[in-house]
């Protein structure tokens, strides 16, 4: 995992970056920057603001300039809070590392998506009796 | 869904097992999240899984926030609701998500189709399960089906053409699943075990990483006709499980109208199948392939999963019982 700054500041560029892109040309210097220190101290009372932005209904040319400027606070909002889950995941790990006498880091990266070959020869075997029910069977869809 | 687990060798919160220089514990914690219970258990070292299981409802938390539908001011919602106006940064979360989105699309020849999301909202389906009311009605006409094809993900850029909604349905529950179960493995814990609305994902050993021992993982199958009842177990000793199921016995409103949509229709699929159960490697994978089971039926149904070489176990309404 990179340190805490690093991941920051990749953050940051990110943001910018889409909004160029989303927006068009000038708009970056319209919102300028944000880092991600910035944003994981932002007021309650600021992001009720930014949230009845977003309700507005999207224009026919997509989201408006302001909408776009709350879309990436939140997602550097968001950003910040997994940075500091990943820190905490590190730190974590780091402890272990300490304990065994090796190194550890926490990787961000996602695995590569897996092709249905791999899924595991493993074929659901029918049950003849009826067990007791377990505590732990859920229900969705 | 409708899986129960329980470790085959399940070491006791009160009784570690000493196999080695350290000492294998277990911590569990159960809340809600993404509409549905939540079940994650964590083995290895007690002082790493104690402070490892207080992160998980805080992880869970950013990939609702980012992934729900329900949510206005998810990261989802607002890339669907900008959709043909462009490309728009998004979070690694949801790029993972979207890319799973596309290649279950591909996998599953497009019967797992993330494009619903405006058919579900006028059939009903527009906030969280729990909040439609039984007696809901859909609309009279639906919107029409969208392809795959108007999804545009390059790197952490997402592009949506114009009418396309992202819905991931319950393949974010099993990716939400396989998440947890990297990143804990990643930080030190030895076994993990995630049961997001019955879909059961684990990883590892409930045992120790050094030790010699074969990790088993036994996940029961339970009869969503009678849910008292065990009616197949999966045993493995792979490293990875993941056991989804979709089923029509459950998230029924307006009179009988279920979340499983045909994308070749656009509309609720009539299907024969009230159960598919799918066994693979990864939750979003199991989740996908039960999802195109039950648009195709039961015959239908064995017939892909086997050409496909997916392990299933299908149900249906009468009764009748198919597994490979």
């Amino acid at each position: 995992m990179t340190n805490s700054k690093d991941a920051k500041q990749r953050n940051t560029k990110i943001i910018s970056t889409g909004l160029a892109v989303a927006t068009g040309i000038g708009i970056v210097g319209v919102i300028g920057f944000r880092t991600a220190a910035d944003a994981s101290a932002q007021s309650s009372s600021e992001v009720t603001n930014v949230e009845a932005i977003i309700a507005e209904v999207p224009t026919l040319d997509g989201y408006s300039a302001e909408q776009l400027q709350a879309y990436a606070q939140a997602l550097t909002q968001e950003a910040a809070r997994l940075s500091e889950y990943r820190d905490q995941l590190n730190t974590v790990a780091q402890q272990l590392a300490t304990k065994s006498g090796g190194a550890v880091t926490v990787s961000s990266k996602a695995a590569a998506p897996p092709k249905a070959s791999s899924a595991p020869k493993v074929a659901p075997v029918p049950v003849t009796q009826k067990p007791a029910p377990q505590t732990k069977s859920q229900g969705s869809g | 869904m409708n899986t129960a687990l329980a470790p085959s060798r399940e070491p006791s919160n009160r009784e570690p097992s000493n196999r080695g220089h350290s000492i294998t514990e277990r911590a569990s914690l159960a809340f809600r999240a993404m509409g549905s219970p939540v079940e994650v258990t964590l083995w290895g070292d007690q002082v790493v899984i104690d402070q490892l299981i207080e992160l998980v409802p805080a992880r869970m938390e950013i990939l609702e926030q980012s992934w729900s539908r329900f949510r206005f001011e998810s990261e989802l919602s607002r890339n669907n609701a900008h959709a043909g106006h462009g490309e728009m940064v998004i979070s690694d979360d949801l790029r993972e998500l979207a890319a799973c989105m596309l290649d279950a699309a591909t996998l599953t020849q497009d019967l797992f189709n993330p494009t619903m999301s405006r058919v579900m909202d006028a059939l009903g389906y527009s906030v969280d399960f729990s909040k439609i009311a039984v007696n809901t009605a859909a609309a009279t006409s639906l919107p029409g089906i969208s392809s795959p094809s108007g999804i545009h993900l390059q790197g952490n850029l997402l592009s949506l053409e114009s009418g396309i909604a992202l819905d991931p349905g319950a393949l974010g529950k099993g990716l939400a699943g396989d998440i947890l179960c990297r990143e804990f493995r990643a930080a030190g814990a030895t076994g993990v075990m995630t049961n997001i609305g019955g879909d059961v994902v684990a990883s590892g050993t409930p045992g120790l990483a050094d030790s010699k021992s074969t990790a088993n993982w036994s996940v029961g199958v339970i009869n969503e006709r009678d849910r008292n009842e065990i009616i197949a177990m999966v045993n493995t000793d792979a490293d990875s499980l993941a056991v989804a199921t979709s089923t029509t016995a459950r998230r029924v409103w307006g009179g009988g109208i279920h979340h499983v949509i045909d994308p070749r229709t656009g509309t609720v699929a009539t299907t024969d199948l009230v159960q598919a159960t799918v066994v693979a490697e990864q939750g979003w994978v199991a989740e996908a392939f039960a999802t195109a089971a039950m648009v195709l039926g039961f015959d239908e149904g064995h017939t892909f999963l086997k050409n496909m070489e997916i392990s299933h176990y299908l149900v249906r309404n009468n009764g009748e019982v198919t597994f490979a």
